[in-house]
């Protein structure tokens, strides 16, 4: 069988699924976008966030314990938590941590590998998460620079909620809908493009393809990050094609979940709604060197944190 | 609101169970709701855009090329109308087979001083009279073929004739999560009889005796089969 084929029925097929599955978090992530435009302030913003940045950082990584998001309704928020006055830093550690670092695919990824090792798959998934976005985090503050990172535009300074026709013309439910749409319609354009590049390597690319990389250490890890970059998987779904790759070590499947969620190419294209394309690459770049490094080492010391590892 | 009643439509006219798993489905409604709430929005009070629409100049792309972007899909997936992978789009959704190295595995767990690892215990599997193809390979997983060998079921799956022969074909079933994008395909090869007339792709429930003659791998299952019955799509077609 070819590694890559394509067929017109299989590729809208593939579209239409991960348009039908991410569209209604889209649309979540739109309101919850409206309702931080309409009823959040800035006051309120800066109130809640530690003093220090490194703090703020590290708690933005732990936030989708409690605002749970996946990885396609994420932008919206960011975008609009971000014009609020949080920290570019801390919302990069938001995105890439949250599809992770949430009940839901917690809880996904313990039932998937439900016979190999859930509890420690899992908390290696949260931890390599959070030291991956917190990294992200602190690069972004401290090497990348907080105002290079941004597409350029009003949207920083337009606050929704400071305008008192949009508080009295439409009321808060009519405001938050209308900011709502207007974030869906951008995000969602991109989204449909994204989904497209998706679709047609995820139904043209044949996962036997994988099989001779599986026994090499060397060569498992990054083809299982290129197989996450490339397959566009939802966070809460990776784990059970992960866990299903019996032939590919620990390590290996460990790349495929804690890339895949923070960098595919669905979520390199909305991520244009927001960040510089020189800035995606830093930032993508950046995610995937951290993962290889962490779980090539992970041969080492992945074994020494396993239960009866040693 | 073109968007949203095109959810609505994928919902209640059944093609959505083919897209999404069974409980994913009600999320598109939800969305086309929201969505419907934010056109209604937009329609109320046009004026407040009109007013703002100065201060809204951070729209990366114009509002016509959005909606053109958002409706060209729509009108692609009604012209192609899929609902089932093609035999090769399937055959690309069998996960890597397990091609272990046991000497390999031994020297690396010697190297990292880890304990052995324990031999499978071959232990009796009581399977159910009708197992899903998924019950039915991890009973082999988590036992042993002996354990399962001759043992009497029947299953229901899609049928995937390599070469158009129906005398011996791979019965599959795709396993989703949440949408068909992850699914993986669980598979077991069937021995039908010379009679049974099947198509590519149809739905059929097979019942036979579980037999591992598969050549070249001793763990694949066999069902051979005493009866291939054509069957309807089921209301949940993944598992």
């Amino acid at each position: 069988m070819p590694i890559f084929s394509f067929n017109l029925s299989d590729f809208v097929f593939v579209w239409w699924a991960l348009l039908y599955e991410a569209i209604p978090f889209v649309v979540l992530g739109s309101l919850v976008s409206g309702v931080v435009a309409r009823c959040v302030s800035r006051e309120a913003v800066t109130r809640v966030l530690p003093r220090s940045r490194l703090l703020g950082i590290a708690a933005s990584a732990f936030l989708g314990l409690i605002l749970p998001m996946c990885e396609c309704g994420i932008v919206p928020v960011i975008r609009r938590l971000v014009a609020k006055g949080v920290p570019v830093s801390c919302a990069v550690a938001y995105m890439l941590a949250a599809p992770i670092i949430n009940p839901i695919v917690i809880g996904s990824t313990v039932l998937a590998f439900g016979r190999q090792n859930p509890a420690t798959v899992a908390g290696l998934r949260v931890g390599m998460a959070f030291v991956v976005a917190t990294g992200l985090g602190i690069l972004v503050w401290r090497l990348l620079g907080e105002s290079n990172v941004l597409v350029r535009r009003d949207d920083g300074e337009h606050e929704h909620a400071a305008h008192d026709h949009h508080g009295h013309e439409g009321g808060v439910l009519g405001d938050t809908l209308r900011i709502a749409s207007d974030d869906f319609l951008e995000i969602g354009t991109f989204l449909v493009l994204g989904a497209a590049i998706a679709a047609f390597i995820n139904s043209g690319f044949s996962r036997a393809a994988m099989e001779p990389f599986a026994q090499n250490p060397f060569a498992a890890v990054p083809s299982m990050m290129v197989l996450a970059i490339l397959l566009n998987l939802c966070s809460e779904a990776d784990a059970f094609v992960a866990a299903s790759f019996y032939a590919f070590p620990m390590a290996a499947k460990l790349a495929f979940l804690v890339l895949g969620p923070m960098v595919d190419m669905k979520l390199m294209a909305m991520y244009t709604t927001m960040f510089r394309p020189k800035a995606i690459v830093a930032i993508a770049g950046m995610v995937i060197v951290l993962v290889f490094l962490l779980c090539t080492t992970g041969y080492v010391w992945m074994p020494l944190v396993t239960p009866g590892g040693r | 609101m073109c968007l949203a009643a095109f959810l609505a439509f994928s919902f209640f006219s059944g093609r959505l169970r083919f897209f999404v798993a069974s409980y994913y489905t009600w999320m598109a409604v939800a969305a086309a709701v929201a969505l419907g709430a934010m056109w209604l929005a937009r329609r109320r009070a046009p004026h407040v855009e009109a007013c703002c629409a100065g201060e809204h100049s951070h729209e990366s792309i114009p509002r016509p090329v959005c909606g053109v972007v958002l409706l060209v899909p729509v009108a692609i997936v009604l012209a192609v109308n899929p609902t089932q992978f093609s035999s090769e789009g399937l055959r690309k959704r069998k996960p890597p087979a397990v091609a272990r190295d046991p000497e390999l595995e031994a020297a690396i767990q010697w190297v990292l001083g880890l304990k052995p690892t324990a031999a499978p215990v071959a232990r009796a599997a009581t399977l159910p009279k009708e197992p899903t193809l998924v019950e039915l390979l991890k009973a082999v997983d988590e036992s042993s073929p002996k354990a399962v060998e001759g043992q009497f079921v029947t299953v229901v799956g899609q049928c995937d004739l390599p070469q158009g022969s129906a005398e011996r074909f791979e019965l599959y079933r795709l396993v989703v999560t949440c949408c068909i994008a992850d699914a993986r395909a669980a598979t077991v090869e069937v021995a039908a009889p010379a009679a049974a007339k099947i198509e590519q792709g149809s739905w059929i429930r097979v019942s036979g005796l579980i037999r591992f003659d598969y050549p070249g791998d001793p763990t694949m299952p066999v069902i051979h089969a005493v009866t291939v019955v054509s069957i309807p799509v089921p209301s949940s077609p993944y598992l």
